[in-house]
């Protein structure tokens, strides 16, 4: 059964016209011209309940207003959403309870406070049974090993600690579905393995349903089988991680070291991508043929010294997909969308 | 309701965490405890004006500055932050009413400032100043209710303001506005008793009152009988215009709700 359900959805922002010059504060005052801002439109899809899916986009793409009307916390202009079927809004409090959500950019935790005592207000907030909270707190100690910073303030706490504890907080009134928003962002690569680790093993030994948005595309590539991709408010792509790597090039990138510089040399199939004289860095495409028959040939020609072959990232694809659907580069793009949505309305 | 009272409680415990700010406030409180005190003794000196004498208006100005813990006003200052850093999307989403749970907040930090702040500060400006009991059963029945009164009002306009902030993204004219008249209207400054006509009226239809005034009369035996029962269902129609009020804006906030950063 599916446990999110979107269709046809749009959330327009309107933001009132301001003016430049001596009276531009007052005429701003009496204004009633606004611009129009599409931060999603007609967006759909559909998540299983048991899924893990990676949200993602360049910044200002409108992952972070889809997350909020899929929490209730904005209410779409058109459009349908059902989560655990219930219009999250007109629900918002029942919602919540079947919702688990970890914002790495802010905290859920009371900062003055033991981490425990957090834990003890989210237990009566959502009227958790002590049984319940038990055995689920149990878990979290042991998966996420809380137990050395329990009881200490969560302004002492380390960001990896910090985050161990909010995924805890998340999770402990056994939510269905799961959202994070950047969970992994500004972490060591140890906690961020740690993190990465507890998140698979929620998704599949409890059967939570992650919906993940990121920047970090390997967090996607180790948790998420499945990728929504948004750009500009729209979906670009919507499907299986293998899917969108066989789709937008099935390339390997081979870097060669020759016994000696061959010079300009001649690449059945391959494009050179780097030239270093003895060494070469070359991508080539699977359906030209195999990789071993391309690099024995090579080798007959030219003799080899060393060779190494490597998939090409799952980061060069989506840069590949975010410039193919926007023209433009990730960084640029909150900048630009201003630009390209603005229509003046009287 | 178990929730509201644990968010009381973490309430209560995160206030302590501050200790030097008790510190601050309890010598701030006494240092303006003296200067009023040395106002009144110049101004009254010996004998009675209008009928108060300085024993009362010492009395009057150590009840004022115990008015601290129980007005909540200063509550949009949390709300205002959080919305302004965007942590509002996560109180909203937790399973509870929000301005219920800003109510548990205010009030485990009022109970915090009475036990830590208040209670020291009577007790040394008493011994430094003397302090009269209030002047009759009745008169600290009055004064009760008169706080829950201040209570009530004092959070629905602090909670007016946070509120207004869900529209024009910031409260720093509204709070000022509503600090100036606070100021003024609240009595706690000049008590409404030497207020000039038509100004007293005024005062006495406006909810400032409750803020510093009201309480402190009652408790001195300045308001009673009819007179009392009048300035009561003035704050108790004050209290329930300004708490529909507040359920209004909130419904209608939590739809134009724009919250801030990513």
């Amino acid at each position: 059964m599916a446990i999110v359900e979107v269709s046809g959805l749009n959330k327009e922002f309107r933001r009132n016209r301001r003016y430049q010059g001596a009276f531009g504060a007052v005429r701003t005052l009496f204004s009633r011209e606004y611009t129009v801002h599409h931060a999603v439109q007609d967006v759909n899809f559909s998540i299983e309940e048991g899924e893990a899916v990676g949200y993602v986009g360049p910044n200002g793409a409108g992952k972070s207003t889809t997350i909020k009307m899929l929490t209730g916390i904005l209410v779409p202009t058109s459009g349908e959403i059902l989560v655990d079927g219930r219009v999250p809004h007109q629900h918002r409090q029942e919602n919540a309870k079947v919702l688990g959500a970890v914002f790495g950019q802010r905290s859920q935790l009371w900062w003055d406070l033991p981490v425990s005592d957090s834990f003890e207000l989210h237990q009566h907030v959502y009227g958790i049974s002590d049984d319940n909270y038990r055995r689920t707190l149990g878990f979290c100690r042991e998966v996420l090993q809380l137990d050395s910073f329990l009881q200490a303030p969560v302004r002492q706490l380390s960001l990896g600690q910090r985050m161990r504890a909010e995924m805890a907080m998340a999770l402990l009134h056994e939510p269905k579905l799961l959202f994070l928003d950047e969970p992994t962002i500004g972490l060591d690569v140890l906690a961020k393995d740690r993190i990465r680790e507890f998140l698979r093993t929620i998704n599949r030994e409890r059967n939570v349903t992650i919906i993940l948005t990121t920047h970090d595309l390997k967090d996607i590539e180790e948790i998420c089988p499945r990728l929504i991709m948004i750009n500009q408010g729209q979906v670009m792509f919507d499907n299986t991680v293998a899917h969108l790597k066989s789709t937008v090039g099935d390339e390997r990138e081979i870097k060669i070291e020759f016994v000696s510089d061959p010079g300009s040399i001649e690449l059945m199939g391959g494009n050179l991508v780097r030239d270093e004289g003895a060494r070469k860095t070359i991508r080539f495409a699977q359906d030209h043929g195999s990789v071993m028959t391309f690099l024995s040939d090579v080798d007959s020609r030219y003799p080899i010294k060393d060779v190494s072959i490597e998939e090409v990232s799952i980061e060069d694809v989506i840069r590949k997909l975010y410039i193919q659907t926007g023209q433009n580069a990730p960084d640029e793009s909150e900048l630009d969308i201003w630009s390209r949505h603005r229509a003046v309305t009287r | 309701m178990t929730a509201y009272i644990t968010y009381f409680r973490k309430s209560f415990k995160k206030n302590s965490a501050y200790r030097t700010t008790v510190w601050l406030q309890i010598v701030a409180s006494l240092i303006q405890v003296g200067i009023q005190v040395a106002v009144w003794t110049a101004l009254i000196g010996i004998g009675s004006v209008d009928g108060i004498d300085l024993d009362q208006m010492i009395t009057y100005v150590i009840l004022n500055a115990a008015m601290y813990a129980f007005i909540l006003t200063s509550l949009y200052k949390d709300v205002d932050e959080r919305l302004r850093s965007g942590d509002i999307a996560i109180d909203i989403l937790r399973p509870a009413r929000y301005p219920l749970l800003i109510m548990a907040d205010s009030l485990g930090r009022a109970a915090y400032r009475m036990l830590f702040m208040v209670v020291p500060i009577v007790t040394v400006s008493s011994f430094l100043f003397g302090f009269s009991v209030p002047a009759s059963f009745s008169a600290g029945t009055g004064f009760v209710i008169a706080i829950v009164l201040s209570i009530l009002i004092s959070y629905s306009i602090g909670y007016l303001i946070a509120l207004l902030s869900f529209w024009f993204l910031t409260t720093f004219h509204f709070s000022w506005a509503i600090g100036a008249l606070t100021t003024l209207f609240s009595g706690s400054f000049l008590p409404l008793w030497f207020f000039p006509e038509p100004w007293a009226t005024v005062a006495k239809m406006l909810p400032f009152q409750f803020l510093g005034f009201v309480p402190a009369a009652a408790w001195m035996g300045q308001l009673t009988g009819s007179e009392l029962a009048m300035t009561f269902v003035v704050g108790v129609l004050w209290s329930a215009v300004l708490l529909m009020s507040t359920q209004v804006l909130w419904n209608r906030a939590t739809r134009q709700l724009v919250v801030q950063g990513g």
